[in-house]
Protein backbone atom coordinates (compact mmCIF):
# COMPACT_ATOMS: atom_id res chain seq x y z
CA UNK A 1 0.00 0.00 0.00
CA UNK A 2 1.34 3.39 -1.01
CA UNK A 3 1.73 5.97 1.77
CA UNK A 4 0.53 9.54 1.54
CA UNK A 5 4.11 10.72 1.52
CA UNK A 6 4.92 8.43 -1.40
CA UNK A 7 1.83 9.60 -3.26
CA UNK A 8 2.94 13.21 -2.92
CA UNK A 9 6.42 12.43 -4.09
CA UNK A 10 5.22 11.06 -7.47
CA UNK A 11 6.80 13.52 -9.93
CA UNK A 12 4.63 15.49 -12.35
CA UNK A 13 5.22 14.11 -15.81
CA UNK A 14 3.70 15.36 -19.02
CA UNK A 15 3.51 11.87 -20.50
CA UNK A 16 0.78 10.95 -18.03
CA UNK A 17 -2.64 11.46 -19.70
CA UNK A 18 -4.14 12.64 -16.41
CA UNK A 19 -1.53 15.37 -16.10
CA UNK A 20 -2.07 16.45 -19.69
CA UNK A 21 -5.82 16.62 -18.99
CA UNK A 22 -5.22 18.65 -15.81
CA UNK A 23 -2.94 21.03 -17.63
CA UNK A 24 -5.45 21.35 -20.46
CA UNK A 25 -8.28 22.22 -18.11
CA UNK A 26 -6.04 24.69 -16.25
CA UNK A 27 -4.98 26.33 -19.53
CA UNK A 28 -8.60 26.52 -20.70
CA UNK A 29 -9.64 28.21 -17.43
CA UNK A 30 -6.70 30.57 -17.62
CA UNK A 31 -7.53 31.50 -21.20
CA UNK A 32 -11.21 31.90 -20.33
CA UNK A 33 -10.62 34.17 -17.37
CA UNK A 34 -7.83 36.18 -18.95
CA UNK A 35 -10.13 36.78 -21.92
CA UNK A 36 -12.90 37.86 -19.54
CA UNK A 37 -10.60 40.20 -17.66
CA UNK A 38 -9.26 41.99 -20.71
CA UNK A 39 -11.85 44.43 -21.98
CA UNK A 40 -9.58 46.64 -24.06
CA UNK A 41 -10.61 47.15 -27.68
CA UNK A 42 -9.16 44.59 -30.08
CA UNK A 43 -7.91 45.88 -33.41
CA UNK A 44 -8.89 43.74 -36.35
CA UNK A 45 -6.90 43.96 -39.60
CA UNK A 46 -9.59 43.12 -42.10
CA UNK A 47 -7.50 43.62 -45.21
CA UNK A 48 -4.84 41.10 -45.91
CA UNK A 49 -2.39 41.16 -48.78
CA UNK A 50 -4.37 40.11 -51.81
CA UNK A 51 -3.62 36.54 -52.77
CA UNK A 52 -5.23 36.98 -56.18
CA UNK A 53 -2.75 35.65 -58.62
CA UNK A 54 -2.72 36.29 -62.31
CA UNK A 55 -2.72 32.55 -62.82
CA UNK A 56 -6.14 32.13 -61.19
CA UNK A 57 -7.58 34.87 -63.39
CA UNK A 58 -6.04 33.28 -66.46
CA UNK A 59 -7.72 29.95 -65.68
CA UNK A 60 -11.13 31.55 -65.05
CA UNK A 61 -13.57 31.65 -67.95
CA UNK A 62 -13.55 35.12 -69.48
CA UNK A 63 -16.99 36.76 -69.26
CA UNK A 64 -18.35 39.46 -71.51
CA UNK A 65 -19.87 41.36 -68.60
CA UNK A 66 -17.79 44.14 -67.07
CA UNK A 67 -18.59 45.02 -63.48
CA UNK A 68 -18.11 48.68 -62.69
CA UNK A 69 -18.09 49.49 -58.97
CA UNK A 70 -19.85 52.84 -58.85
CA UNK A 71 -19.66 53.21 -55.06
CA UNK A 72 -19.20 51.37 -51.81
CA UNK A 73 -20.86 53.24 -48.97
CA UNK A 74 -20.57 52.60 -45.26
CA UNK A 75 -24.22 52.76 -44.13
CA UNK A 76 -23.81 50.79 -40.91
CA UNK A 77 -25.82 52.01 -37.95
CA UNK A 78 -22.77 51.32 -35.80
CA UNK A 79 -19.57 52.50 -37.46
CA UNK A 80 -17.68 52.55 -34.18
CA UNK A 81 -17.10 48.82 -33.74
CA UNK A 82 -16.99 45.57 -35.66
CA UNK A 83 -18.82 43.80 -32.86
CA UNK A 84 -17.72 42.37 -29.55
CA UNK A 85 -15.56 39.33 -28.80
CA UNK A 86 -15.59 38.03 -25.22
CA UNK A 87 -16.39 41.48 -23.84
CA UNK A 88 -13.80 43.24 -26.00
CA UNK A 89 -15.07 45.74 -28.57
CA UNK A 90 -13.64 45.01 -32.01
CA UNK A 91 -12.31 47.99 -33.85
CA UNK A 92 -10.91 48.29 -37.33
CA UNK A 93 -10.83 50.69 -40.18
CA UNK A 94 -11.47 50.78 -43.90
CA UNK A 95 -14.61 48.64 -44.03
CA UNK A 96 -15.32 50.30 -47.39
CA UNK A 97 -11.89 49.33 -48.77
CA UNK A 98 -12.30 45.83 -47.40
CA UNK A 99 -15.63 45.32 -49.19
CA UNK A 100 -14.33 46.99 -52.39
CA UNK A 101 -11.35 44.64 -52.40
CA UNK A 102 -13.70 41.75 -51.85
CA UNK A 103 -15.75 42.79 -54.88
CA UNK A 104 -12.62 42.78 -56.99
CA UNK A 105 -12.26 39.10 -56.11
CA UNK A 106 -15.06 38.55 -58.65
CA UNK A 107 -12.22 38.71 -61.18
CA UNK A 108 -11.51 35.14 -60.15
CA UNK A 109 -14.85 34.21 -61.73
CA UNK A 110 -13.71 35.71 -65.02
CA UNK A 111 -15.34 39.13 -64.77
CA UNK A 112 -13.56 42.33 -65.50
CA UNK A 113 -14.02 44.47 -62.38
CA UNK A 114 -13.28 48.18 -62.47
CA UNK A 115 -13.92 51.09 -60.17
CA UNK A 116 -15.86 53.96 -61.69
CA UNK A 117 -13.29 56.65 -62.15
CA UNK A 118 -12.48 59.36 -64.61
CA UNK A 119 -10.58 56.85 -66.72
CA UNK A 120 -13.26 54.13 -66.69
CA UNK A 121 -16.40 55.28 -68.43
CA UNK A 122 -19.34 52.91 -68.12
CA UNK A 123 -20.81 51.59 -71.35
CA UNK A 124 -24.29 50.15 -71.94
CA UNK A 125 -23.00 46.63 -71.46
CA UNK A 126 -21.42 47.35 -68.13
CA UNK A 127 -23.07 46.34 -64.90
CA UNK A 128 -22.94 49.33 -62.59
CA UNK A 129 -22.77 48.15 -59.00
CA UNK A 130 -23.45 50.37 -56.00
CA UNK A 131 -22.89 48.70 -52.64
CA UNK A 132 -24.19 49.78 -49.26
CA UNK A 133 -22.58 48.08 -46.24
CA UNK A 134 -25.38 47.66 -43.71
CA UNK A 135 -23.78 45.37 -41.16
CA UNK A 136 -20.30 44.01 -40.51
CA UNK A 137 -19.78 42.49 -37.11
CA UNK A 138 -18.52 39.54 -35.12
CA UNK A 139 -19.82 38.32 -31.80
CA UNK A 140 -18.86 35.48 -29.50
CA UNK A 141 -21.16 33.05 -27.75
CA UNK A 142 -20.35 29.85 -25.87
CA UNK A 143 -17.24 28.54 -27.66
CA UNK A 144 -18.10 30.13 -30.99
CA UNK A 145 -17.58 33.18 -33.18
CA UNK A 146 -20.33 34.43 -35.42
CA UNK A 147 -19.48 36.90 -38.17
CA UNK A 148 -22.12 38.67 -40.24
CA UNK A 149 -21.79 40.91 -43.30
CA UNK A 150 -24.96 42.38 -44.79
CA UNK A 151 -24.82 44.33 -48.05
CA UNK A 152 -27.45 46.07 -50.14
CA UNK A 153 -26.46 46.13 -53.79
CA UNK A 154 -27.97 48.22 -56.55
CA UNK A 155 -27.30 46.90 -60.04
CA UNK A 156 -27.96 49.15 -63.00
CA UNK A 157 -26.81 49.97 -66.50
CA UNK A 158 -26.77 46.73 -68.41
CA UNK A 159 -29.73 46.68 -70.83
CA UNK A 160 -31.46 49.37 -68.77
CA UNK A 161 -31.68 47.07 -65.79
CA UNK A 162 -32.10 48.54 -62.31
CA UNK A 163 -32.52 46.26 -59.36
CA UNK A 164 -31.68 46.39 -55.66
CA UNK A 165 -31.02 43.29 -53.58
CA UNK A 166 -29.92 42.37 -50.07
CA UNK A 167 -27.10 39.92 -49.47
CA UNK A 168 -25.90 38.40 -46.25
CA UNK A 169 -22.92 36.30 -45.34
CA UNK A 170 -23.07 34.63 -41.95
CA UNK A 171 -20.49 32.22 -40.59
CA UNK A 172 -19.97 30.47 -37.25
CA UNK A 173 -16.59 29.07 -36.25
CA UNK A 174 -15.00 27.75 -33.06
CA UNK A 175 -13.31 30.48 -31.04
CA UNK A 176 -9.94 28.93 -30.23
CA UNK A 177 -7.97 31.80 -28.69
CA UNK A 178 -10.19 34.86 -29.21
CA UNK A 179 -7.49 36.44 -31.33
CA UNK A 180 -7.76 39.26 -33.85
CA UNK A 181 -6.49 37.02 -36.68
CA UNK A 182 -9.34 34.61 -35.97
CA UNK A 183 -11.83 37.48 -36.02
CA UNK A 184 -10.41 38.77 -39.31
CA UNK A 185 -10.60 35.27 -40.80
CA UNK A 186 -14.20 34.68 -39.77
CA UNK A 187 -15.21 38.13 -41.05
CA UNK A 188 -13.47 37.45 -44.35
CA UNK A 189 -15.38 34.18 -44.60
CA UNK A 190 -18.66 36.03 -43.99
CA UNK A 191 -17.78 38.59 -46.68
CA UNK A 192 -16.83 35.79 -49.06
CA UNK A 193 -20.22 34.16 -48.41
CA UNK A 194 -22.07 37.40 -49.20
CA UNK A 195 -19.92 37.90 -52.33
CA UNK A 196 -20.61 34.33 -53.46
CA UNK A 197 -24.33 35.15 -53.39
CA UNK A 198 -23.71 38.42 -55.27
CA UNK A 199 -21.68 36.45 -57.83
CA UNK A 200 -24.58 34.03 -58.36
CA UNK A 201 -26.91 36.94 -59.14
CA UNK A 202 -24.38 38.63 -61.41
CA UNK A 203 -24.08 35.40 -63.36
CA UNK A 204 -27.85 35.41 -63.86
CA UNK A 205 -27.91 39.09 -64.85
CA UNK A 206 -24.96 38.83 -67.25
CA UNK B 1 -10.58 14.51 -11.61
CA UNK B 2 -13.58 14.28 -13.92
CA UNK B 3 -15.88 14.66 -10.96
CA UNK B 4 -14.10 17.83 -9.84
CA UNK B 5 -14.21 19.26 -13.36
CA UNK B 6 -17.88 18.38 -13.57
CA UNK B 7 -18.66 20.15 -10.27
CA UNK B 8 -16.63 23.21 -11.23
CA UNK B 9 -18.48 23.49 -14.52
CA UNK B 10 -21.79 22.84 -12.81
CA UNK B 11 -21.06 25.72 -10.45
CA UNK B 12 -20.07 27.92 -13.39
CA UNK B 13 -23.35 27.00 -15.06
CA UNK B 14 -25.28 27.91 -11.92
CA UNK B 15 -23.42 31.24 -11.60
CA UNK B 16 -24.07 31.89 -15.28
CA UNK B 17 -27.78 31.14 -14.85
CA UNK B 18 -28.11 33.20 -11.70
CA UNK B 19 -25.86 35.94 -13.06
CA UNK B 20 -25.27 39.03 -10.99
CA UNK B 21 -28.96 39.63 -10.54
CA UNK B 22 -29.33 41.70 -7.40
CA UNK B 23 -32.15 44.06 -6.63
CA UNK B 24 -31.57 47.14 -4.54
CA UNK B 25 -34.76 49.21 -4.38
CA UNK B 26 -34.56 52.98 -4.41
CA UNK B 27 -35.27 54.17 -0.88
CA UNK B 28 -37.12 57.40 -0.14
CA UNK B 29 -33.98 58.77 1.45
CA UNK B 30 -31.89 58.16 -1.67
CA UNK B 31 -34.69 59.24 -4.01
CA UNK B 32 -34.74 62.62 -2.30
CA UNK B 33 -31.04 63.07 -3.11
CA UNK B 34 -31.35 62.29 -6.84
CA UNK B 35 -31.00 65.52 -8.76
CA UNK B 36 -29.73 66.13 -12.29
CA UNK B 37 -28.85 62.71 -13.66
CA UNK B 38 -26.44 61.59 -16.37
CA UNK B 39 -27.76 58.50 -18.14
CA UNK B 40 -25.34 56.18 -19.92
CA UNK B 41 -26.92 53.48 -22.09
CA UNK B 42 -25.03 50.59 -23.64
CA UNK B 43 -26.47 48.38 -26.38
CA UNK B 44 -23.66 46.45 -28.05
CA UNK B 45 -25.89 43.97 -29.85
CA UNK B 46 -26.31 44.45 -33.61
CA UNK B 47 -29.15 42.07 -34.42
CA UNK B 48 -31.53 39.61 -32.85
CA UNK B 49 -29.79 36.43 -31.69
CA UNK B 50 -30.92 33.02 -30.49
CA UNK B 51 -29.97 31.96 -26.97
CA UNK B 52 -27.06 29.55 -27.13
CA UNK B 53 -26.78 26.41 -25.08
CA UNK B 54 -23.47 25.22 -23.68
CA UNK B 55 -22.52 21.59 -24.12
CA UNK B 56 -21.06 19.68 -21.16
CA UNK B 57 -21.38 16.25 -22.75
CA UNK B 58 -17.71 15.99 -23.70
CA UNK B 59 -16.46 17.27 -20.39
CA UNK B 60 -18.54 14.84 -18.37
CA UNK B 61 -18.11 11.80 -20.62
CA UNK B 62 -14.58 12.30 -21.96
CA UNK B 63 -13.05 14.92 -19.67
CA UNK B 64 -10.02 17.18 -20.10
CA UNK B 65 -9.04 18.88 -23.32
CA UNK B 66 -10.59 16.21 -25.52
CA UNK B 67 -13.88 16.72 -23.72
CA UNK B 68 -13.64 20.47 -24.24
CA UNK B 69 -13.02 19.87 -27.94
CA UNK B 70 -16.01 17.54 -28.17
CA UNK B 71 -18.14 20.25 -26.52
CA UNK B 72 -16.83 22.91 -28.90
CA UNK B 73 -17.73 20.66 -31.83
CA UNK B 74 -21.23 20.02 -30.43
CA UNK B 75 -21.75 23.76 -29.86
CA UNK B 76 -20.49 24.45 -33.37
CA UNK B 77 -23.13 22.08 -34.76
CA UNK B 78 -25.89 23.75 -32.71
CA UNK B 79 -24.68 27.22 -33.70
CA UNK B 80 -24.69 26.28 -37.34
CA UNK B 81 -28.25 24.94 -37.10
CA UNK B 82 -29.45 28.04 -35.21
CA UNK B 83 -27.76 30.25 -37.77
CA UNK B 84 -29.79 28.70 -40.59
CA UNK B 85 -33.00 29.41 -38.70
CA UNK B 86 -32.20 32.97 -37.64
CA UNK B 87 -30.89 34.24 -40.97
CA UNK B 88 -34.32 34.58 -42.67
CA UNK B 89 -35.67 36.34 -39.55
CA UNK B 90 -32.77 38.82 -39.55
CA UNK B 91 -33.24 39.51 -43.26
CA UNK B 92 -36.85 40.50 -42.64
CA UNK B 93 -36.11 42.92 -39.80
CA UNK B 94 -32.79 44.37 -40.96
CA UNK B 95 -34.33 47.86 -41.05
CA UNK B 96 -35.60 47.59 -37.45
CA UNK B 97 -33.02 49.52 -35.42
CA UNK B 98 -33.57 48.26 -31.88
CA UNK B 99 -30.76 50.41 -30.51
CA UNK B 100 -32.17 53.66 -31.95
CA UNK B 101 -35.72 52.82 -30.88
CA UNK B 102 -34.70 51.88 -27.36
CA UNK B 103 -32.66 55.07 -26.91
CA UNK B 104 -35.47 57.21 -28.34
CA UNK B 105 -37.93 55.59 -25.91
CA UNK B 106 -35.52 56.12 -23.03
CA UNK B 107 -35.09 59.78 -23.94
CA UNK B 108 -38.85 60.19 -23.96
CA UNK B 109 -39.49 58.20 -20.76
CA UNK B 110 -36.85 59.42 -18.34
CA UNK B 111 -37.94 63.09 -18.19
CA UNK B 112 -41.34 61.83 -17.03
CA UNK B 113 -39.90 60.09 -13.99
CA UNK B 114 -40.31 62.47 -11.09
CA UNK B 115 -37.51 60.89 -9.04
CA UNK B 116 -34.82 62.13 -11.40
CA UNK B 117 -34.05 65.03 -13.66
CA UNK B 118 -32.50 63.91 -16.92
CA UNK B 119 -29.47 66.09 -17.54
CA UNK B 120 -27.84 64.18 -20.38
CA UNK B 121 -28.34 60.88 -22.16
CA UNK B 122 -25.22 59.32 -23.61
CA UNK B 123 -25.00 56.00 -25.39
CA UNK B 124 -22.40 53.56 -26.58
CA UNK B 125 -22.26 50.54 -28.86
CA UNK B 126 -19.45 49.08 -26.75
CA UNK B 127 -19.97 46.82 -23.75
CA UNK B 128 -19.39 48.66 -20.49
CA UNK B 129 -17.67 47.01 -17.53
CA UNK B 130 -17.50 48.06 -13.88
CA UNK B 131 -14.16 49.82 -14.41
CA UNK B 132 -15.56 51.92 -17.28
CA UNK B 133 -18.66 52.75 -15.26
CA UNK B 134 -16.61 53.83 -12.29
CA UNK B 135 -14.53 56.17 -14.47
CA UNK B 136 -17.58 57.52 -16.28
CA UNK B 137 -19.51 58.35 -13.13
CA UNK B 138 -16.49 60.06 -11.58
CA UNK B 139 -16.13 62.22 -14.70
CA UNK B 140 -19.83 63.12 -14.85
CA UNK B 141 -20.55 66.51 -13.28
CA UNK B 142 -24.14 65.60 -12.34
CA UNK B 143 -25.35 64.49 -8.88
CA UNK B 144 -26.53 61.10 -10.10
CA UNK B 145 -25.46 58.58 -12.73
CA UNK B 146 -27.81 55.97 -14.21
CA UNK B 147 -26.37 53.14 -16.28
CA UNK B 148 -28.63 51.14 -18.59
CA UNK B 149 -27.66 48.03 -20.54
CA UNK B 150 -30.13 46.28 -22.82
CA UNK B 151 -30.07 43.07 -24.85
CA UNK B 152 -32.65 40.95 -26.67
CA UNK B 153 -32.77 37.38 -27.90
CA UNK B 154 -35.01 34.58 -29.01
CA UNK B 155 -35.08 31.51 -26.82
CA UNK B 156 -33.00 28.58 -28.08
CA UNK B 157 -36.18 26.86 -29.34
CA UNK B 158 -37.17 30.09 -31.17
CA UNK B 159 -40.52 30.21 -29.37
CA UNK B 160 -40.24 33.39 -27.29
CA UNK B 161 -38.44 36.73 -27.29
CA UNK B 162 -36.70 38.20 -24.26
CA UNK B 163 -35.70 41.82 -23.75
CA UNK B 164 -33.40 42.12 -20.75
CA UNK B 165 -32.34 45.42 -19.22
CA UNK B 166 -29.92 45.97 -16.36
CA UNK B 167 -29.87 49.31 -14.66
CA UNK B 168 -28.00 50.89 -11.74
CA UNK B 169 -28.13 54.32 -10.14
CA UNK B 170 -25.28 55.97 -8.26
CA UNK B 171 -25.26 59.15 -6.21
CA UNK B 172 -22.20 61.36 -6.21
CA UNK B 173 -21.29 60.80 -2.57
CA UNK B 174 -22.11 57.10 -2.45
CA UNK B 175 -19.49 54.50 -3.41
CA UNK B 176 -22.07 51.74 -3.98
CA UNK B 177 -25.09 51.89 -6.28
CA UNK B 178 -28.24 53.04 -4.47
CA UNK B 179 -30.50 51.29 -6.98
CA UNK B 180 -29.89 48.09 -8.95
CA UNK B 181 -32.58 46.40 -11.02
CA UNK B 182 -33.09 43.92 -13.82
CA UNK B 183 -36.13 44.08 -16.08
CA UNK B 184 -37.23 41.10 -18.15
CA UNK B 185 -39.81 41.22 -20.93
CA UNK B 186 -41.00 37.90 -22.37
CA UNK B 187 -43.47 37.01 -25.08
CA UNK B 188 -45.68 33.95 -24.94
CA UNK B 189 -44.59 31.21 -27.39
CA UNK B 190 -45.22 32.10 -31.03
CA UNK B 191 -45.94 28.56 -32.19
CA UNK B 192 -46.60 26.39 -29.15
CA UNK B 193 -46.44 22.63 -29.69
CA UNK B 194 -44.56 23.17 -32.93
CA UNK B 195 -40.85 22.81 -33.63
CA UNK B 196 -38.23 25.55 -33.87
CA UNK B 197 -38.49 25.58 -37.68
CA UNK B 198 -42.17 26.55 -37.50
CA UNK B 199 -41.48 29.09 -34.75
CA UNK B 200 -38.67 30.72 -36.78
CA UNK B 201 -40.96 30.93 -39.82
CA UNK B 202 -43.69 32.53 -37.71
CA UNK B 203 -41.28 35.26 -36.48
CA UNK B 204 -40.12 35.94 -40.05
CA UNK B 205 -43.56 35.92 -41.70
CA UNK B 206 -45.03 39.10 -43.18
CA UNK B 207 -41.73 41.03 -43.15
CA UNK B 208 -41.04 39.97 -39.58
CA UNK B 209 -44.29 41.52 -38.32
CA UNK B 210 -44.36 39.42 -35.14
CA UNK B 211 -40.77 40.17 -34.22
CA UNK B 212 -41.18 43.89 -34.93
CA UNK B 213 -44.27 43.91 -32.71
CA UNK B 214 -42.55 41.95 -29.93
CA UNK B 215 -39.47 44.19 -29.97
CA UNK B 216 -41.63 47.32 -29.93
CA UNK B 217 -43.72 45.93 -27.08
CA UNK B 218 -40.54 44.86 -25.28
CA UNK B 219 -39.19 48.40 -25.43
CA UNK B 220 -42.53 49.88 -24.32
CA UNK B 221 -42.83 47.42 -21.41
CA UNK B 222 -39.24 48.10 -20.35
CA UNK B 223 -40.01 51.82 -20.23
CA UNK B 224 -43.09 51.04 -18.17
CA UNK B 225 -40.88 49.07 -15.77
CA UNK B 226 -38.52 52.05 -15.49
CA UNK B 227 -41.45 54.30 -14.62
CA UNK B 228 -42.83 51.89 -12.02
CA UNK B 229 -39.60 50.84 -10.38
CA UNK B 230 -37.75 54.13 -10.24
CA UNK B 231 -40.18 55.45 -7.70
CA UNK B 232 -39.11 55.80 -4.10
CA UNK B 233 -41.67 53.19 -3.09
CA UNK B 234 -43.35 51.34 -5.98
CA UNK B 235 -46.95 50.69 -5.03
CA UNK B 236 -48.05 47.07 -5.35
CA UNK B 237 -51.43 46.37 -6.89
CA UNK B 238 -52.95 44.24 -4.12
CA UNK B 239 -56.01 43.17 -6.05
CA UNK B 240 -53.82 41.26 -8.51
CA UNK B 241 -52.06 39.06 -6.01
CA UNK B 242 -54.90 36.58 -5.63
CA UNK B 243 -55.15 35.00 -9.06
CA UNK B 244 -52.02 35.09 -11.10
CA UNK B 245 -52.80 34.24 -14.72
CA UNK B 246 -49.84 33.03 -16.67
CA UNK B 247 -49.64 30.70 -19.58
CA UNK B 248 -47.41 27.68 -19.06
CA UNK B 249 -45.38 28.75 -22.11
CA UNK B 250 -42.10 30.58 -21.61
CA UNK B 251 -39.91 29.48 -18.73
CA UNK B 252 -40.18 32.68 -16.66
CA UNK B 253 -43.96 32.62 -16.82
CA UNK B 254 -43.83 29.08 -15.48
CA UNK B 255 -41.45 30.18 -12.73
CA UNK B 256 -43.70 33.06 -11.76
CA UNK B 257 -46.71 30.73 -11.87
CA UNK B 258 -45.06 28.35 -9.42
CA UNK B 259 -44.19 31.14 -7.01
CA UNK B 260 -46.12 31.49 -3.78
CA UNK B 261 -48.40 34.57 -3.77
CA UNK B 262 -46.35 36.26 -1.05
CA UNK B 263 -43.25 36.01 -3.29
CA UNK B 264 -44.88 38.09 -6.03
CA UNK B 265 -45.42 41.82 -6.06
CA UNK B 266 -47.70 43.02 -8.82
CA UNK B 267 -46.97 46.54 -9.99
CA UNK B 268 -49.27 46.78 -13.00
CA UNK B 269 -51.68 44.86 -15.17
CA UNK B 270 -53.00 45.83 -18.56
CA UNK B 271 -54.99 43.47 -20.76
CA UNK B 272 -53.16 40.12 -20.57
CA UNK B 273 -49.81 41.51 -19.50
CA UNK B 274 -48.62 42.01 -15.93
CA UNK B 275 -45.57 43.61 -14.43
CA UNK B 276 -44.58 41.57 -11.43
CA UNK B 277 -41.55 41.41 -9.18
CA UNK B 278 -40.35 37.93 -8.36
CA UNK B 279 -37.03 37.57 -6.59
CA UNK B 280 -34.56 40.13 -7.85
CA UNK B 281 -36.17 40.60 -11.25
CA UNK B 282 -39.08 42.71 -12.47
CA UNK B 283 -40.92 40.71 -15.11
CA UNK B 284 -43.33 41.77 -17.81
CA UNK B 285 -45.13 38.56 -18.66
CA UNK B 286 -48.24 37.73 -20.63
CA UNK B 287 -51.14 35.53 -19.66
CA UNK B 288 -51.80 34.54 -23.27
CA UNK B 289 -50.99 31.08 -24.60
CA UNK B 290 -49.76 32.27 -27.98
CA UNK B 291 -48.01 35.46 -28.98
CA UNK B 292 -50.31 37.48 -31.19
CA UNK B 293 -48.77 40.72 -32.43
CA UNK B 294 -50.81 43.85 -31.83
CA UNK B 295 -51.73 45.28 -35.27
CA UNK B 296 -50.50 48.80 -34.49
CA UNK B 297 -47.18 47.62 -33.12
CA UNK B 298 -46.38 45.35 -36.05
CA UNK B 299 -45.89 48.11 -38.59
CA UNK B 300 -42.24 48.63 -39.62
Amino acid sequence: MISLHEQRSVPFHFRRPANVARFGVFAAFLALFSACANTDPMFVYLIRDSSTSGREEEHATKRSCRIVIAAVNDDRGNRETLGVAAGRPLVGHSVVDWVARGLRELRKAGYSVESLSQDAVASDNDLLTEVSVRLAYTRTFVSQFEAVVALKVKFSGRQNLTTERDYRGSVTRINWVNGNVEVANVMNEALAEALRRIGEDIERIC
Amino acid sequence: MRRIVFYVFFLLLVFHAVGCSVHIPLTAEHAAKVGPTRVYASISQEEVIAAASSSYIGLVVVGGMWGAMVDAAVESMWASAANKLIEPIRNEVIDFDFRARFLAALEKTLPGIATMKLAKLESTVKPVNDKDLSALRKQAPEDAFLSVEASYELTSDFQALWVITDTSLWLRDEEEAVYIARYHYYTPPIAPAKDSDAAAKAWAADRGAALRAALSEGIAETMKMFRLDLLAAPEPVDSLTEEPEFSPGPIPARVVRRAAPFELTYLAKENHRSIVRYGDVLYSVSGEDVFVPAPAASSP
